[in-house]
């Protein structure tokens, strides 16, 4: 379940019309992009120290119980182990960065590199496989529910909302699971078909998991861009536009979708950004082959390096899709047009 | 003359919970958490067999006058288990936010209130930590040390922290210029007087709804994991864990394969609800004033 969203950055009117505003919300993107590379930095570290450092010995984990202290000592040189902490988190960082996430103990010998790069694109063709299923229904019931607020069709409409949203993403799942592949049984109720079925069982297996994870966004989603088509909906310009005798399509057309544009894309990217994190429990109940399974098992088998990878992976898309929602925001507003940016 | 009565904690968690249940919303939910409280606490008492002996009854089988809700597939009494796992789901959560709530809101109200070099270390470090996705974390730290009990209420308390103590320090820091707080540091009362009895009881209010909102969010992040086989390990009857386990039992037995599913629903639902109508009250007193 995601969580509501942070308050994101609405430029005052006043604010746009001053000549500092261009400076200003450069200088707004350039601190997002900071704090991201801190975020990043700090996870980077919780992850080094936590698995690292933290007492498990990689080498005695690796070779087994039978092997003399000799092969240890070698093992420890080739990883790097005998170094100080400090320098062997230098290394670790720009193996990490650059892509060499090392070995995987439990898939002997198998570079980590090889175990995600098929699961990345899947997981990522899933993400926007769900996006472009919740993003309509996102935008009708939010805009449905600006347009008559507190009325019959928003107050069922918020009930609705508010008991989907609060449910754990795998309830979410399961019913979709029993309803869809159990019950009415004409998709393949476990998506294990997409690393190795024939094109069309591929197709059918991205089914599931992307309503389900649809439906975990949907809620919260919709709930944001009421929010935002309702402070524009209230703002002068539409009253005066409504004044003026402008009919409903050509004000939605004209005043409200453009003025909605930068939250929506912020949507966007914070769903998306939410989709690649909280897929984790969607993907292991359909068994769906991607980053989220791999994270889970590895997890379980304490293959850290591939847990390593994983977190690193989704860490890093995450906060990346957090600054391009922030930057998003600010770059699609449209009395930007006047200063010609 | 009647002296006027300051308000006491006590006083204002009375009135809140009043409020709560003003709504129809907000009688649902007190009714759902009732409910799942009773089981909790009753629950253990009344189950027919013991939650985790294999082979009280034949395997997997529909829902019988001697086994109510049916077996699993090994044979252990489904409405036994479910009377039995329900404590936990709410419990090990509670825990977990009460202490997230210790350390982030000492940690925010002091930096809201002390402020200078120390306030702004702690609002840069909120800053960095916080957009830290909480599942991530787990990802790590279970990879590293397991799944126990006080491996996971320290997660969550460790992730939802930084959260509250962003919340109670920007509380805190519009309070510390209100004139009453004034007034009170102009008689000289100590910081500690002023914090519990001028800044805590104003605060007490928002900082209930956020505590449920935080306990929403634990419960259903716990049971996540649990689901996920991160967490309480077989042969324990967490609800969570049965709904992972009773995945295959559904086309022959759905009553005893939604059970653990419903109650954990009801109570996430019954929780949100109440939250929101206390919300609901809190927004409506707001704009009265």
């Amino acid at each position: 379940m995601p969580e509501p969203s942070k308050p994101y950055f609405y430029p005052e009117r006043a604010d746009v019309d001053s000549p500092g505003y261009r400076r200003s919300f450069l200088r707004f993107i350039a601190q997002r992009a900071a704090l991201g590379i801190a975020t990043l930095w700090v996870v980077s570290l919780v992850t080094f120290i936590t698995t690292n450092l933290a007492g498990i010995d990689l080498a005695e984990a690796a070779l087994g119980v039978r092997v003399t202290p000799e092969q240890l000592t070698i093992f420890r040189k080739q990883q790097g182990a005998d170094q100080t902490p400090v320098k062997r988190y230098w290394v670790w960082l720009k193996n990490v960065s650059t892509g060499d996430w090392g070995l995987s103990l439990v898939g002997r010998g198998q570079r980590v590199s090889d175990l995600v790069k098929p699961r990345i694109g899947r997981t990522f063709v899933l993400a926007l496989f769900a996006l472009t299923l919740a993003l309509p229904l996102a935008l009708f019931f939010g805009i449905l529910g600006a347009r008559n607020a507190n009325g019959l069709a928003d107050t069922i409409l918020s009930a609705i909302i508010l008991v989907v949203s609060t449910l754990p993403e795998f309830v979410v799942a399961l019913a979709v699971l029993y309803l869809l592949g159990v019950w009415v049984g004409i998709l393949p109720p476990n998506s294990n078909a997409v690393s190795y079925g024939t094109a069309k069982e591929q197709v059918e297996a991205y089914v599931l998991p992307a309503l389900s994870l649809a439906l975990v966004l949907v809620p919260y989603s919709s709930r944001m861009i009421r929010a935002s088509a309702r402070e524009v909906l209230a703002s002068p310009y539409i009253r005066s536009a409504l004044l003026r005798g402008v009919s409903e399509s050509r004000l939605l057309a004209r005043h409200v979708i453009p003025n909605i544009l930068g939250p929506i894309a912020n949507v966007v990217a914070l769903s998306l950004a939410e989709i690649l994190v909280g897929d984790v429990v969607i993907e292991n109940v359909f068994g769906f082959p991607g980053l989220g399974q791999l994270a889970v098992s590895a997890v379980n088998t304490q293959d850290l390096a591939v847990v390593q990878a994983t977190v690193i992976i989704s860490a890093s898309s995450f906060i990346l899709l957090n600054v391009a929602a922030d930057a998003a925001v600010v770059l699609l507003n449209p009395r930007l047009r006047r200063l010609g940016v | 003359m009647v002296p006027i009565q300051r308000p006491t904690p006590f006083s204002i968690l009375l009135r809140v919970a009043r409020q709560f249940t003003a709504t129809i919303q907000g009688r649902i939910g007190f009714l759902l958490i009732g409910m799942n409280v009773v089981i909790f606490v009753v629950g253990p008492y009344l189950a027919p067999y013991d939650p985790i002996e294999t082979g009280v009854g034949p395997s997997a089988e529909a829902p019988s006058p001697s086994h109510l809700l049916g077996t699993d597939t090994l044979g252990r009494d489904i409405l036994s288990r479910f009377l039995h796992g329900g404590a936990t789901i709410l419990f090990v959560p509670l825990a977990a936010v009460t202490l997230a709530f210790l350390i982030g809101g000492a940690l925010g109200m002091a930096s809201g209130y002390i402020g200078g070099l120390f306030g702004n270390l702690v609002a840069r470090l909120l800053d960095v930590t916080l957009p830290i996705p909480p599942l991530l974390v787990a990802l790590v730290v279970i990879a590293r040390f397991g799944g126990q009990l006080w491996v996971m209420v320290a997660i969550v308390a460790a992730v939802y922290a930084p959260r509250i103590a962003r919340i109670l320090r920007a509380a805190v820091q519009n309070l510390t210029t209100m004139e009453y707080v004034l007034a009170a540091e102009a008689r000289g009362e100590s910081q500690t007087a002023i914090i519990f009895g001028e800044i805590i009881p104003n605060i007490l209010a928002p900082l209930l709804v956020e505590y449920g909102m935080r306990l929403n969010f634990a419960v259903s992040f716990i049971s996540s994991l649990n689901f996920l086989g991160l967490g309480v390990q077989p042969p324990s009857s967490n609800w969570a864990l049965m709904v992972s386990e009773s995945t295959t039992l559904i086309p022959t037995n759905p009553a005893g394969a939604l059970a653990p599913m419903l109650g954990l629903t009801s109570l996430v639902v019954g929780i949100n609800f109440l939250m929101d109508s206390l919300t609901q009250y809190l927004s409506d007193e707001t704009s009265r004033v």
